[in-house]
């Protein structure tokens, strides 16, 4: 007769947010965990897209540390997804601004020097390209990134979560905490602004 | 007036808004068509649906940065340090505890702390003059380490007449006894006058060929009893002792061990009813406070050192009926103190006959 193995990752398979909420606030500390191991990687994506990824980890600590402290004042109204991505949105603003007042005081404030250096895995090889189109994949994405960078804040915020998030207008408007007019007009803005900086 | 008017010319906003909402599926289907036949219309409009087409599919396409190793885990161990104590643990149980909240419970803590140490009532008097005419509310005070020396306290207003070296005993021998303390002492006493840093007019040794028979000294238990119970003091020396509350308050005769002389003692001001390692007879137990002594004891001539208790079984007037030694003390007893004992009587009589016995202390250094 053949036991099923158990296996390392058996009884850790994500809940859904709504029970993982539950089991933290009953005081299993586990259901944490999984929520940190089943956000983690959007949130260090949210944050590396609005700071950098340098500053990315510092940007997801802070979010799940406040996270950690305030899921109590979870309700439930928007998903959990939301309720972190207004968390971490608010760390990479304040982040950021910390980052700017530094730079504005040792450096100059137009130099970036993050902007000219590739991301991590951006050189990853596609297997189908030749080195010269790899080449020019790799600067048309960092283009693109210095150009995401380069945009006022609240239409980067606004496009990131749409474009490369993939949040809906909703949910955006409830990140953003504006009407769901003016995220609508921020992002049309910010893709225009977007062509403008890329032509 | 034309079916199917030309589209209404668009500024680029609100051109660039409808292609965004378009390409986003935002735009109802009244207004999806109307952009539709603009696009088909106009070839710049077209151009720039166009691109911002390929840029939204290239913001599609970015690829996700990589998390960096074994980022859940730190994000884990950062929460676990920050979050360490007794917030955490009590969390295990499902108790939450914002730093605000915990703030506002610390910051009350602070304050009711502050609050109670700066509106702390004054220290109440031990007694008040109404409390010191009853005698079961005043306190016994500790007894100072004796030194053998004699230092007499006078008060200013007694300075005139006691400070005179006749404060010292000189008078023909009379029995060392018990005698009763005025009233008044009591009261003054309670006033806190005796409680108050001394004036320290006279300080001297007693002569040592003073008689210890020569004086009688006022304990420090009978001043409840009536002044007029008391008997005549038969020295001026105790009368001055007994008639200033402060030498009746702060001194004591003793017998030095193995001599004949007497020591005028005064100990520092003490609280009426204070006890002190004399020559005495002092009550103790549950009637301490109630019962007094009304007639003197006498314990001159008995040989110290002894200490012992003794139960004194009383009759409805206060007199002493039996006597019977308790366990313990130290020292042999002298054979005459029974017969001593018997002869007390105790005040007042209403408490002696409810007491029907008191336990004293009897000491002879």
């Amino acid at each position: 007769m053949i036991m099923p193995v158990r296996t390392l990752h058996e009884g850790r398979e994500w809940p859904g947010d709504e029970k993982a909420v539950a089991r933290f606030l009953g005081g299993d500390l586990t259901a944490f965990d999984l929520i940190v191991r089943h956000y983690s990687g959007m949130i260090f994506a949210l944050a590396s897209r609005l700071v950098g990824p340098w500053e990315a980890e510092e940007v997801v600590q802070e979010t799940f540390l406040r996270a950690w402290r305030g899921l109590e004042s979870f309700r439930g109204d928007a998903s959990l997804k939301t309720w972190l991505y207004t968390i971490a949105l608010n760390r990479a603003k304040a982040r950021q601004g910390t980052l700017a007042r530094m730079r504005k005081v040792f450096t100059s404030p137009r130099v970036n020097p993050e902007d000219d250096q590739p991301w991590p895995g951006d050189e990853a090889p596609d297997p189908a390209a030749s080195p010269e189109e790899q080449a020019v994949a790799v600067e048309q994405r960092a283009n693109l990134r210095k150009a995401i960078r380069n945009l006022p804040e609240e239409f980067r915020a606004a496009v990131v979560l749409r474009d490369l998030e993939g949040l809906s207008y909703d949910d955006i408007a409830r990140v953003l905490s504006v009407p769901i007019g003016t995220v609508r007009s921020r992002i049309a803005r910010g893709r225009a602004a977007l062509l403008e900086e890329l032509s | 007036m034309s079916a199917n008017p030309q589209p209404r010319p668009f500024v680029t906003g609100d051109l660039d808004l409808l292609i965004s909402r378009s390409l986003d599926g935002d735009l109802p289907g009244e207004e999806e068509r109307e952009l539709k036949s603009l696009l088909q219309a106009d070839s710049a409009a077209r151009a720039r649906y166009d691109a911002m087409a390929r840029l939204v599919g290239r913001l599609e396409e970015l690829p996700d940065p990589e998390p960096p190793f074994a980022l859940s885990t730190r994000v884990r161990t950062q929460i676990d340090d920050d979050t360490r104590g007794l917030a955490a643990s009590l969390h295990r149980f499902g108790f939450y505890f914002r730093p605000a909240t915990v703030g506002v419970v610390v910051f009350g803590i602070v304050a009711v702390v502050i609050s109670s140490t700066i509106m702390v009532p004054p220290p109440k008097p031990v007694a008040t003059v109404a409390e010191a005419t009853d005698q079961s509310k005043v306190q016994p005070a500790p007894v100072p380490e004796e030194d053998g020396r004699v230092n007499v306290f006078f008060a200013e207003s007694a300075k005139k007449a006691d400070a005179s070296p006749a404060a010292v005993p000189a008078a023909p021998a009379a029995p060392v006894r018990i005698a009763a303390a005025p009233a008044q002492n009591r009261i003054d006493e309670a006033k806190g006058k005796m409680r108050q840093e001394p004036v320290l007019v006279a300080s001297a040794e007693s002569p040592r060929e003073k008689k210890e028979e020569s004086v009688a000294f006022a304990p420090e238990r009978d001043a409840q009893a009536p002044t007029a119970a008391a008997p005549a003091p038969p020295s001026a020396v105790t009368s001055r002792a007994v008639a200033d509350e402060r030498v009746a308050e702060g001194v004591s005769l003793q017998k030095a061990a193995g001599s004949d002389t007497t020591r005028l003692r005064a100990s520092a001001p003490q609280a009426a009813g204070a006890l002190r390692s004399a020559a005495s007879a002092q009550v103790v137990g549950k009637a301490e406070g109630t019962l007094s002594f009304s007639t003197p004891a006498r314990l001159d001539g008995l040989a110290g050192p002894f200490e012992g208790s003794y139960r004194l079984g009383l009759d409805g007037s206060g007199r002493v009926t039996d006597v019977a030694r308790l366990v313990g003390g130290s020292g042999s007893e002298p054979s005459g103190l029974p017969a001593r004992l018997k002869e007390l009587t105790f005040a007042p009589v209403e408490a002696a006959r409810a007491a029907g016995s008191v336990d004293v202390k009897v000491r002879l250094p």
